[in-house]
């Protein structure tokens, strides 16, 4: 979305309130209390305050970079697998993704999300799972439930018995590590709920369903021809990647091993007609 | 004034490039499905958050050291 001059302007004041209420926060927690347990709160304060900033500077709100991609139609998600996959984001990183295809995407965030949470505890020599102690942690840790309970049930009752000299980067590393994986799970809900309402891909073949639809039928839905107004910046190779990506996806989501593009309510291919958007 | 300020080096910032590197992974994905796409917008993520939050933090120690008192 872009920003016009207010709403720049009203970023960018709120921006450098929040960061400055981030920095005076921690300060404050340093300085009054031991544990130090407003670092976290500064730490969210200040993060929203940077993000402001950005969508200030930047005059769009879509993040740090954007591109214009075509939106591409892939097999709709049913209800019951996006359920499933949020349980799946939430108990391991990029297991959402994974079950509804998007595989390198998957071993991506999986890779980034536990590598950084790894860092925190060896950072904090495993002295950063004490529920008692640091208790307030949690409220970060909850969302991504595997890792941390694998750290929970080794390092949970480990004392303080020694200088750990970067505690509070260990306590840095595995909150945002888990906070990460809340916004996994945030994108995996919309690439379930985006999924199947975007335009069709170019080479979209005439498909017909178990109800006896011709795809065709589906363009008073939208579901052929371009919908979108993106300017598609991408280069023709990524193009030629994404099409090669929703081939294999519908590959695997075949279970007779043909590759029609037909699949069944199981794979995730919602065939009922009764299902929103399909005549 | 600008002692405490002038003291912070980039070796202070030393912990921000991995988890820059993961921020900036994780919020490139959001709606990229390729990653070749998202891998080449956490990049440019990456060195603008890592050089933003460097920035910023020479600031507001300025700033901090200015408003709090010695």
């Amino acid at each position: 979305m872009k920003l016009n001059p207010r709403q720049r302007l009203i970023r960018l004041t709120g921006g450098v309130a929040f960061v400055v209420l981030g920095s005076v926060i921690y300060s404050i927690s340093k300085s009054n209390d031991p544990k130090n347990r407003g670092a976290l709160v500064a730490i969210i304060v200040s993060l929203v305050g940077i993000t402001w900033l950005g969508q200030a500077i930047r005059g769009r709100t879509e993040g740090v970079t954007t591109t214009e991609e075509p939106v591409l139609s892939y097999p709709p998600i049913s209800a019951e697998r996006t359920v499933a996959g949020i349980l799946c984001a939430w108990l391991v990183p990029g297991l959402g993704h994974w079950i509804v295809g998007r595989r390198g995407k998957a071993i991506l965030l999986f890779c980034a999300i536990t590598t950084t949470f790894v860092i925190g505890a060896f950072l904090g020599h495993g002295r950063v799972f004490n529920y008692d102690r640091d208790g307030v942690y949690y409220l970060a840790y909850m969302f991504c439930a595997l890792p941390t309970g694998i750290a929970w049930l080794v390092a949970g009752t480990w004392e303080l018995d020694h200088n750990v000299p970067h505690l509070q980067l260990g306590f840095l590393y595995t909150s945002v590590a888990c906070l990460l994986n809340l916004v996994v799970i945030m994108d995996f809900l919309s690439t379930c709920t985006m999924s199947g309402k975007g335009p069709a891909l170019p080479d979209a073949d005439d498909e017909t369903d178990s109800a006896g639809n011709s795809s065709a039928s589906r363009d008073e839905d939208g579901w052929n021809g371009p919908q979108s107004d993106y300017v598609d910046r991408t280069d023709r190779k990524d193009r030629k990647d994404s099409e090669r990506e929703l081939d294999d996806g519908r590959d695997d989501a075949t279970t007779d091993g043909t590759t029609d593009g037909k699949t069944d309510g199981d794979d995730g291919w919602d065939t009922d007609p009764k299902r929103e958007g399909v005549s | 004034m600008t002692i405490l300020a002038a003291s912070l080096t980039l070796l202070d910032f030393a912990f921000l490039p991995p988890i820059c590197l993961a921020i900036a992974l994780v919020t490139a994905s959001a709606h990229r499905n390729e990653v070749r796409v998202i891998a080449r917008h956490a990049v440019r993520s990456w060195f603008v958050l890592m050089f933003g939050i460097v920035l910023f933090g020479f600031a507001l120690s300025f700033l901090m050291e200015w408003i709090l008192p010695s």
